[in-house]
């Protein structure tokens, strides 16, 4: 109880520490039932730029999936997280992408409302199809459910195989129960990286087939963009 | 059985019959003749009841268990009458045809309907006369009046008029007699016999078969005779030619044999066999057999030339081209798509789970799913994870501990602490997990393979001669020692004798050496392209030379390219792990790193899903642009190159990558003028680290200096190695950004999320101060600005929700058992393979029917013998009376005689006495 105030403080301060503060707010509200008003607006106000590049982002999802994981939360609520995260995906490093991807399924899984945000059956098209309010800080108020995640799905052509198939999840059928998040929090580039390395080459591996010895293959592209001398 | 004793039985049948009225006085009278179909019905009656009443008729089978309601076949029978049955059958099919049976002749009558008593005799007429219909309708094959055409060899006759050609030779030809000649018979007599083809010879034998021919045979043999003339004159002059053919090759010997060995050295065992010195051109003639005899030996020991394929024409060469290519596009889609290789897949066919999801899958197959689905992360994940998560927690728990005092996990708190605004350090934790490697820049000497030897000063004599024969370097030392001398424009030549002298077929290490050879290759390019003063132009002619021995050997490439890339790796991890900002750290990418890079873009396809060794290198470039922060414009500009290679590897696939776009636009907030002044105030959400710090602020271009340049190609090495870059570079690079920002725009058009991606971009691309920039980059911007509204413009009128989960709904998995179809009876073991049952059952309907036949047939034979027996007591018994006869007349005969001969002898003795 004496650092209440401290950790709200803390918390209220956002980034790093802020997310370290989390989860000793956390347990004080629950071992110590501390009354915290508009936790979910705060909780929503940690996802900006640069919150799936730190260090300590999965430490955050373990709470937030943990946060989520209530059924009886309001399916605006939640979307509204899922939309904004998938919004932030778009500039996430792959690992931080991994991530969202089984947090997001998990999510639409326990809300069957959300459903809405990957398959709509309505006809409008252009503008209108995205009621998403970037802007609105209170998650409750940002009409997330009116949009779709396309930005999650533009994953689907990820330049590293593992995010990409990973995102193909959404368009098949909703049978798994769950994931375990455990299985996908603790990436970084260098295990991503020791992954692919470790991988043993079995099998020849492809060689670009228009290649001619005869003829120099020109890095035609670089050439245009770089004075290559 | 009725009951009561046998007597009683007997009355009431008889009384039920209606034969127990007793003849009346009155009546007999009345009745004195009963007819005799009367008697007939009374005799049948009584036989009746006689049968009903004998016991001993039938036969009864005595039932064990008796369940009630079955009707079994066989329980009672009369034996008797069965047998009385079947004798007389056999009375009449048997014996009949037995006693036919040396008969021949006689009529049957095959009438149709005539032994079915069923028919009337209309019925007979009726169905008589269809038949007839329908033979006369079958039989038309040689019906003339029909349309069907008569042919002689496939030629219709109707249309081969008789008079049609034929000249009426036959006048002309009086000598014949009327004979027909050949020319006659093939236009009149329905094109001759065929025998056009086989000629002169044949026609001795036709003429005998014909007495027609027997005159011309005279002509004929002259014409054989001339024939065969012919063809020797033929031959004669065909021998003479090759003769002289062959003297005039004989005379040009000479010159083709010097020829022969003047021709350069071609590699090869027979080359270094053979003499190195051309003979004397005109050899005295004693020696001259002898030489002769020796390239005769020599000939005979070279190599033969082998068949080959016949030489394809062009179009058939053209078409395999195109059939080539279109079969590496079609694998490079399978590829990008990340699906198996076809012969990969018929092979996994089996293991794979191929069968569509239905609705009685049990959702118990999941493991293999994970397996299947994404390998990489499934593999890669359950190792790594247990590994990391046992570190983190360990690490996490200290953390929560200590974290409220601020003191973290070692690696990040002294960038979190730099970075007091919130602005925080990458997560790698991975140089604190590892404190037995050297940091710094040891990592450097390992990619620079080792560069202590200094580098050639550039040869004064310009290429003398340049030797035939290398020797086959093991290290890339030893083939600095063979290029030391060599003029840079030489190498690739000494690079194609080397893999001419160690041509694997020659030499069986000579595939280990090839692949060293690999490896150097790949050192030397990275030293080649070393940073003061890189040779791109050598670069470029190594590269086939790679490409050719990568492609001989792909699997020891990949892996030498993978131990390159995570060797970056390394070093990146260690740039990392001094700081990010520190400036002595190397986190962005060097010259031989970008070069390598981009060899692998040009060796390996990028536009694959999973790749040994593109999938790495992506993923290296990925750490690169996401974890390296800004520090000055080389940073700047080796990003941007990044960038381009990102480019150009997904130019195919158009694959997404987010740090790419993310260093773009941050590049455009470092290089150009804007008036953001904080990161809250940037549109979008792209990080932005290094936004306006004390490092990246001076990149900025300034009006003034800017105002009159334009913008180039940047320049690599200069703007990765030069050490003060002006404003030129400057502009050169933000025209670089712009450029790459817009074809990027045009890469990702098509990607869902285009729109949440570029919108962020073209605010900033908005804000920025168009008026202070040169006016040649101003208009670029324009046009960028534009391009980039137009296709947004469209993304935004085509933008439809998702609609992920319009597949048809999944059954609900039913749980009911799946029932045998086989009953459980112990009884009787019923095969549950239907087919074998049925087999089995029709195995036991032969042997039952089998049983029967025999049985009849013994039947058969027992009822001839009965037969046979029967005819002989007949016939013996006849022969027996006969003879008795005979006997008795010849006895009452010879009684007569010795009657007369006493009668004879009393007389006489009468005579005598008297």
């Amino acid at each position: 109880m004496l650092i209440m105030d401290w950790v709200s403080s803390a918390v209220d301060h956002g980034s790093t520490i802020g997310l370290l503060a989390l989860n000793a707010l956390f347990m004080l509200m629950k071992d110590y039932n501390l009354d915290y008003p508009s936790f979910y607006t705060r909780l929503y106000s940690f996802l900006e730029r640069d919150m799936l590049h730190l260090k300590h982002r999965a430490r955050f999802f373990r709470l937030t999936e943990l946060f989520l994981s209530s059924t009886h939360l309001p399916a605006n609520l939640v979307a509204s997280f899922v939309k904004r995260l998938s919004r932030l995906s778009l500039t996430a490093p792959p690992a931080a992408v991994i991530m969202l991807i089984p947090f997001t399924y998990n999510m639409l899984r326990r809300h069957p409302a959300l459903m809405a945000m990957i398959h709509r059956t309505d006809d409008d098209a252009g503008v209108e199809c995205d009621g998403f309010l970037v802007a609105e800080p209170n998650p409750t108020l940002t009409n997330a459910l009116e949009s779709s995640l396309w930005e999650l799905y533009s994953h689907r052509q990820h330049y590293h195989a593992s995010v990409s198939t990973l995102a193909k999840i959404f368009e098949e059928a909703f049978t798994r129960p769950s994931y375990a998040m455990e299985d996908f929090l603790d990436h970084t580039y260098s295990t991503l990286f020791d992954t692919e390395v470790k991988r043993k080459i079995r099998k020849a591996p492809a060689i670009a087939s228009v290649l001619e010895f005869s003829q120099v293959p020109e890095g035609d592209e670089m050439r245009e963009l770089w004075t290559i001398a | 059985m009725a009951k009561g004793s046998q007597l009683k039985q007997l009355k009431t049948a008889l009384h039920s019959a209606g034969l127990t009225q007793q003849p009346q006085g009155g009546k007999k009278r009345k009745r004195a003749a009963p007819t005799e179909r009367d008697k007939e019905k009374k005799a049948t009656k009584l036989k009746d009841i006689q049968q009903k009443l004998n016991p001993f008729d039938v036969k009864v089978t005595k039932l064990k268990h008796d369940v009630g309601g079955r009707r079994i076949i066989g329980t009672t029978g009369r034996p008797a009458q069965s047998k009385q049955a079947g004798i007389e059958q056999r009375k009449k099919t048997l014996l009949k045809e037995f006693e036919e049976r040396d008969r021949s002749g006689g009529i049957v009558d095959r009438r149709f309907g005539e032994n079915d008593p069923t028919m009337s005799i209309e019925e007979r007429m009726l169905e008589r006369f269809t038949r007839e219909r329908q033979r006369a309708s079958k039989g038309t094959a040689f019906n003339l009046e029909d349309e069907d055409e008569l042919t002689h060899y496939g030629q219709s006759l109707s249309k081969l008029d008789d008079f049609d050609n034929v000249g009426l030779g036959l006048d002309d030809e009086d000598e014949d007699d009327g004979l027909l000649d050949r020319r006659t018979v093939e236009k009149s007599h329905f094109g001759g016999f065929g025998d056009e083809g086989e000629e002169d010879g044949e026609d001795e034998d036709e003429d005998e078969d014909e007495p027609a021919r027997k005159k011309s045979k005279a002509e004929v043999m002259a014409e054989v005779i001339a024939k065969s003339k012919q063809h020797k004159m033929l031959r004669q002059t065909q021998q003479e030619e090759d003769e002289n053919l062959r003297h005039e090759l004989d005379n040009e010997l000479d010159s083709i044999r010097s020829l022969l060995f003047a021709a350069p050295p071609v590699p090869g065992p027979s080359t270094e066999n053979e003499a190195p010195a051309p003979p004397p051109a005109v050899p005295l003639p004693g020696d001259q057999d002898k030489e002769y005899d020796q390239y005769v030996r020599e000939l005979a020991l070279d190599r033969r030339a082998k068949p080959k394929d016949r030489t394809k024409t062009e179009e058939e060469l053209a078409l395999e081209e195109k059939e080539a290519l279109e079969k590496a596009e079609r694998r490079r889609r399978r590829r990008m798509n990340g699906e198996e290789s076809e012969s990969e897949d018929e092979r996994k066919g089996k293991r794979k789970q191929t069968r569509p999801r239905g609705g009685d899958d049990l959702d118990d197959d999941f493991v293999e799913e994970e397996g299947g689905g994404w390998v990489g992360l499934g593999v890669g994940l359950a190792e790594d994870a247990t590994v990391r998560s046992e570190d983190d927690e360990e690490s996490e728990e200290e953390g929560d501990e200590s974290g409220a005092e601020g003191s973290d996990d070692s690696d990040g708190d002294e960038s979190d602490e730099e970075g007091e605004d919130g602005s925080v350090a990458e997560e790698f934790e991975s140089a604190s997990e590892e404190p037995g490697e050297e940091s710094g820049e040891e990592g450097e000497e390992e990619t620079l393979v080792k560069s202590s030897r200094k580098r050639p000063t550039k040869p004064s004599v310009p290429a003398k001669e340049l030797p035939y024969t290398f020797p086959c370097p093991e290290t890339h030392e030893e083939f600095l020692e063979i290029v030391e001398d060599i003029d840079d424009s030489d190498v690739p030549t000494v690079l194609k004798r080397i893999r001419t002298l160690y041509h694997p077929s020659l030499a069986e290490e000579n595939k280990f050496k090839l692949q060293g050879l690999n490896d150097i290759l790949i050192d030397h390019i990275l030293y080649v392209t070393s940073p003061p003063t890189p040779r791109f132009t050598l670069l470029t002619s190594l590269v086939p030379h790679l490409a050719a021995l990568t492609k001989s050997y792909p699997i020891q490439s990949a892996e030498s390219f993978v131990e390159k890339l995570s060797l970056m790796h390394k070093n990146l991890k260690r740039g990392l792990s001094k700081g990010a900002l520190d400036p002595e750290a190397k986190t962005w990418p060097g010259l031989q790193e970008l070069s390598l890079l981009r060899l692998i873009g040009q060796i390996w396809p990028t536009s694959d899903m999973n790749h040994h060794v593109v999938s790495p290198a992506r993923l290296l470039m990925g750490a690169y642009l996401g974890l390296g922060r800004v520090r000055s414009l080389q940073d700047i500009a080796s990003g941007l190159f990044l960038c381009s290679l990102f480019l150009h590897y997904e130019k195919m696939s158009k694959r997404f990558v987010p740090e790419a776009v993310n260093v773009l636009v941050n590049s455009t907030l470092h290089l150009a003028p804007h008036p953001y002044t904080d990161v809250a105030a940037l549109p979008g959400n792209f990080p932005a680290q290094d936004f306006r710090t004390a490092l990246t602020l001076p990149l900025g271009i300034s009006a003034k200096k800017a105002k009159k340049l334009s913008a180039n190609k940047p320049d690599l090495t200069n703007c990765l190695c030069g050490k003060s870059l002006g404003e030129q570079t400057k502009v050169d690079l933000l025209g670089l950004t712009w450029e790459l920002l817009g074809r990027f725009a045009d890469l990702y058009k098509g990607l869902d999320g285009f729109i949440e991606l570029f919108t962020p971009i073209q605010e900033t691309l908005a804000a920025v101060k168009d008026n202070s920039l040169p006016p040649d980059l101003s208009t670029r911007l324009q046009s960028l600005r534009d391009s980039l509204g137009r296709l947004l413009k469209f993304a935004t009128q085509s933008r439809r929700p998702l609609r992920l989960q319009a597949h048809k709904p999944i059954p609900i998995p039913t749980y009911i058992p799946k029932f045998e179809q086989t009953s459980s009876n112990y009884l009787r073991n019923r095969d549950p393979d239907h087919e074998r049952n049925e087999a089995a059952k029709l195995r036991a309907q032969i042997k039952q029917e089998r049983k029967g036949a025999i049985r009849e047939l013994r039947k058969d034979a027992r009822f001839l013998a009965a037969e046979q027996q029967k005819k002989q007591k007949q016939k013996d018994r006849a022969y027996n009376d006969r003879m008795k006869r005979v006997f008795g007349s010849i006895e009452s005969e010879r009684a007569e005689e010795k009657a007369m001969e006493r009668e004879k002898m009393k007389d006489k003795r009468r005579a005598g006495r008297k």
